[in-house]
């Protein structure tokens, strides 16, 4: 999150120019020509509170002194917390902290999913109401009793919350020892060391409280702006590893976490040299980005000599949202980062030899978003045609800066990309009214709340109520939704390559652990076939230290199955 | 001369004691009660005392006096270096006023006004590199709070890029001032000579239509840092009508229209420029650098072009490494980037582009050394990182640092 600098060699490098892409398609795999119907309302449909009864809103208390936390949050989670099948909600918000004591005290939101595309807030029962200034959730089941868990990340202190199965949870923060003080950001389960249980991947962002806020804006005047983070020193993220006891070991240091000092946002945990060790790819602010190779269960940095630490010309950007996905289906795991308005959000193609190129202007992601700044981002087949499309929520992170700028806005439209199999075409001015309208958008959780197979989307809004938006897309094509239990192997199957044949498609994808900004997503993975009726083939391939692959054959469509490791069957 | 901006100059600089008024008063009031004390001892409190008398006094010869012996006693004493130094700024006495203000800033090296003003008397004594690097380091380190010095550091920061030929920095900077509303017709001449790409030393005569179409196309620009850009743009095309084959016009508002996103019509322009002026450099690099990351290839053959008509410039060779790279072209564009390097542009972004070159091609040793040349220029130019009157953050340049377009921006070529 930054101002572009005035001295920039290249800013004036990257206007842009509508013209053909010379490099701007990928993959010669069959593509289904796309069936999906646009309805009324577009591809994406909003369901406004009235119907959803999520009548919440984020609070951030912004104030005159301009704290920057105020302008960076909240994130939001799909997550089936009692097992129905349902996918419910969580909500983040702002709260009591050192530099706000808001009153009455405000709470975050856990709302039941009741199955009829109406919610029920729970939260009072369940005991997830968090209580400082909420960031971040992460939803993983670390304790491996098929419940999934919350990781809260706050500025200030975190907040681990077990699931008793009962409809409540319980703050076990210190005793599991995942208190992460400081300034967290996004987190993500994944098990690093293949040991089966589900490590936590903690992103700090500056090291910053009230007592350190810098003045930023206009020093005749007075008038303040949100610093640029560059003005904060960088703090190190943290790395908890699971003893599978419910306590949390902190091995940043000896696993390679803590060597560099970054200002994270989004963290993705993939696979970017295939070999079945989880890495993470982490989005810094003002800083280079981090690729956290995975060697086996400790960490090398290799953001630069991979090419994701910077931009083409060199630069540090400033990244927030992050994904991972093999979107050309060549077999290996690419990146996506968002930044801020002058800089273009990047796609780096995976080059196969942890190198990586950025398509972002090829694609016309470059030129579509320069004048954005992106939060929330993830990778998935919204029309199940079998291609992995884009969402991008955005929103600049200064409420003035349409005083200092006469084109970037501070509530900013959300994109969404359509993969064409050959390339990202942007889509979002004919996908409906919902992508006409601007948010201050940050957090984005994928998740499939009304079971129909198309994957909708949850939007955070930053001083707002949050956007739940259903998907209307994929109307015509067939799918299978599948859940991953891992029973060797961690429970939330974080690293699982699973394979699928229907006639002549053939995709693959890895099932990565978090992505975007703040948020968490449904953990099922919906299977898109296009119109084909069904699938030949299911490979399911383990992660360690399970590792063993499975398949199945000649599946039905247009349901949701759970795979329980080594069960070898296909249950409802 | 206007090119060392006459008029715009710190008008009220001899006396403020930015470090003590309150001090200063109190030994007036003192000096006053023993004013007939003529044969006061010579101590630094005494010597000191009577200097500031005579300074507020506007007994300006017998103050520099004073100071000079009580800087003698004690030369850590910042409010005398200080007053000295404005006293002998006020007198146009610009070495001695230099050496007072480096005096002050060894006694307190964190005084960005003390920076700024050294960097003004450097901006009079000619020494141009100095002067920019004195003035940047003072905005850097922040400045007291006052409109007009920080107005007369920025005007006179504006007219040393001018005077490198670093149009595009110039521009920035007199833009940023045209934004904190000095719109006066030095700010706009300067912003029109930034904008034509006009060194100082070529300015027309006063009076002459040339001049005229100059100042017009800078208020044209200040305009458009006030956010008024369709006025700005009204004066531009009335230019274009009335001097179409002005040198420059047409890249001109080509970048003015391209800073709108309105590309297609800038790219008009540019070609415009082209066709009037087929040597024109900047407006083949400008066409190049519009097509980066969207048709490199398309891009790679306006840079040809840029490199054809001027081969020694970095620049050039840079932007069409970074084209060719971007075209997949890696062997083209190690050729060209190390064209740039060899121009000894130490810039951490040409090294940027180089380690990524070498890595595509296959030269691992070279591809490891241009990214530990990259590492280490990328620290040096992330120094302090202060808040500053600008309200926002800007590098403190190295002492040795050379600004990168210092010598990669196409100079005009009529």
């Amino acid at each position: 999150m930054r101002l572009a600098t005035r001295r920039e060699m290249l800013r004036w490098l990257a206007l842009g120019l509508p013209a053909c892409a010379a490099r701007a398609s990928f993959g010669a795999t069959p593509h289904a020509a796309w069936q999906g119907t646009v309805s009324k309302g577009g591809l994406f449909e909003i369901v406004p509170p009235s119907v959803s009864g999520i009548s919440w809103r984020h609070s951030n208390g912004r104030s005159p002194e301009y704290y920057l936390p105020e302008t960076t949050g909240a994130g939001c989670a799909f997550l089936d917390y009692d097992n129905d099948g349902w996918m419910d909600i969580y909500l983040v918000n702002g709260g009591k902290c050192d530099f706000y004591d808001p009153q009455p005290p405000l709470h975050n939101a856990l709302y039941r999913n009741n199955r009829d595309g109406t919610f029920t807030d729970v939260t009072e029962k369940a005991g997830v109401a968090g209580g400082g200034y909420g960031m971040g959730v992460a939803v993983g089941d670390y304790n491996r009793d098929g419940l999934a868990d919350l990781y809260l990340t706050q500025y200030g202190r975190s907040i681990l919350y077990r699931n008793n199965g009962d409809g409540t949870f319980v703050d076990v923060t210190e005793k599991a020892g995942v208190a992460a003080p400081g300034w967290a950001s996004s987190a993500v389960w994944f098990d690093y060391d293949h040991d089966g249980f589900l490590d936590l991947f903690v992103c700090r962002f500056v090291d910053f409280d009230r007592s350190k806020n810098v003045f930023c804006g206009n020093t005749q005047s007075g008038e303040r702006y949100y610093c640029v983070p560059r003005v904060y020193p960088p703090a190190q993220s943290w790395l908890f590893h699971n003893n599978g006891d419910g306590t949390f070991r902190d091995v940043s240091k000896e696993s390679g976490i803590a060597r560099v000092l970054g200002k994270a946002w989004g963290v993705v945990a993939t696979d970017v040299n295939n070999d079945g060790w989880m890495d993470l790819f982490v989005a810094n602010d003002t800083l280079p980005n981090f690729l956290f190779l995975n060697r086996e269960g400790k960490f090398e940095e290799i953001g630069l000599d991979a090419g994701v630490g910077y931009s083409p010309e060199g630069h540090a950007r400033s990244g927030m949202g992050v994904d991972s996905a093999d979107y050309d289906q060549d077999g290996w795991q690419d990146l996506f980062v968002a930044n801020v308005d002058q800089e273009m959000y990047s796609i780096y193609h995976n080059n196969h030899d942890l190198t990586f190129d950025d398509m972002a202007g090829p694609f016309g992601v470059g030129r579509t978003t320069r004048l954005l700044s992106g939060w929330g981002a993830k990778f998935f087949d919204y029309d199940n045609d079998g291609n992995l499309d884009l969402f991008l929520a955005n929103g600049h992170p200064d409420d003035k800066i349409e005083v200092h700028s006469s084109h970037v806005k501070y509530q900013e439209p959300l994109l969404l990309f359509r993969n064409t199999g050959k390339a990202l075409e942007d889509v979002s001015a004919t996908a409906g009214p919902v992508f006409a309208q601007s948010f201050a958008a940050r957090g984005l959780a994928i998740g499939d709340f009304n079971n129909d197979g198309a994957t909708d989307v949850l939007v955070s809004v930053n001083g707002g109520a949050p956007l739940l938006l259903k998907n209307c897309a994929a109307a015509g094509n067939h799918w299978l939704g599948v859940r991953l239990i891992g029973k060797k192997s961690n429970p939330d199957a974080i690293g699982a390559r699973i394979t699928w044949q229907a006639g002549d498609l053939k995709r693959s994808r890895l099932k990565v652990g978090g992505g975007s900004y703040l948020s968490s997503h449904d953990p099922r993975e919906v299977l898109g076939i296009g119109p084909r009726t069904k699938i030949d083939r299911l490979e399911i391939r383990w992660p360690q230290p399970g590792g063993r692959t499975e398949i199945f054959t000649d599946l039905a469509v247009d349901r949701y199955v759970t795979i329980v490791e080594g069960s070898g069957s296909l249950a409802p | 001369m206007w090119a060392h901006g006459d008029n715009i100059r710190l008008a009220a600089v001899k006396h403020p004691s930015f470090w003590g008024v309150g001090f200063a008063g109190c030994v007036i009031l003192a000096l006053v009660s023993c004013s007939s004390a003529s044969a006061a001892v010579d101590t630094f409190a005494a010597l000191s005392a009577r200097a500031n008398a005579a300074r507020d006094a506007e007994h300006l010869d017998d103050a520099v006096r004073l100071y000079r012996r009580a800087l003698a006693l004690r030369p850590s004493w910042k409010d005398g270096w200080w007053s000295l130094g404005t006293i002998y700024y006020d007198q146009d006495s610009y070495t001695q006023a230099a050496h007072a203000f480096r005096n002050l800033l060894k006694a307190d090296p964190k005084n960005g006004t003390g920076y700024a003003m050294l960097g003004l008397c450097e901006f009079e004594l000619a020494q141009d590199t100095a002067a920019l690097q004195s003035l940047r380091t003072g905005l850097s380190l922040g400045l007291i709070k006052d409109q007009s010095l920080r107005n007369v550091v920025l005007y006179h920061e504006g007219l040393l890029l001018l005077r490198k030929g670093q149009f595009t920095g110039a521009g920035d900077t007199l833009a940023l001032l045209a934004t904190y509303g000095e719109a006066g017709d030095q700010v706009a001449l300067a912003l029109g000579m930034a904008a034509l790409r006009i060194l100082p030393r070529d300015l027309p005569p006063e009076e002459s239509q040339q001049r005229g179409v100059i100042l017009r196309a800078g208020r044209a620009e200040t305009l458009a840092a006030q956010k008024k850009f369709d006025d700005g743009a009204r004066i531009y095309a009335e230019l274009i009508a009335e001097a179409p084959q002005f040198y420059g016009i047409h890249c001109a508002y080509g970048t003015y229209l391209l800073r709108e996103h309105l590309t297609d019509e800038a790219l008009a322009e540019f070609r415009q420029e082209i066709k009037n002026n087929p040597r024109h450099v900047q407006s083949y690099l400008e066409m190049a650098a519009v097509q980066y990351h969207v048709d490199s290839a398309a891009g790679a053959q306006y840079a040809e072009q840029a490199v054809k008509l001027q081969p020694t410039l970095p620049f050039a060779h840079y932007l069409l490494g970074l084209l060719y790279a971007d075209s997949g072209n890696y062997e083209k564009a190690v050729t060209q980037l190390e064209s740039a390097e060899r121009s000894h542009i130490r810039e951490a972004d040409l090294y940027y582009a180089l380690s990524r070159a070498y890595s595509r091609t296959g030269r691992k040793a070279d591809a490891a050394r241009a990214r530990a040349t990259f590492l280490q220029l990328s620290s040096q130019s992330s120094g302090p990182q202060e808040p500053n009157i600008y309200g926002e953050h800007r590098p403190l340049q190295g002492p040795d640092a050379n600004h990168p377009l210092s010598s990669v921006e196409a100079q005009p070529q009529r």
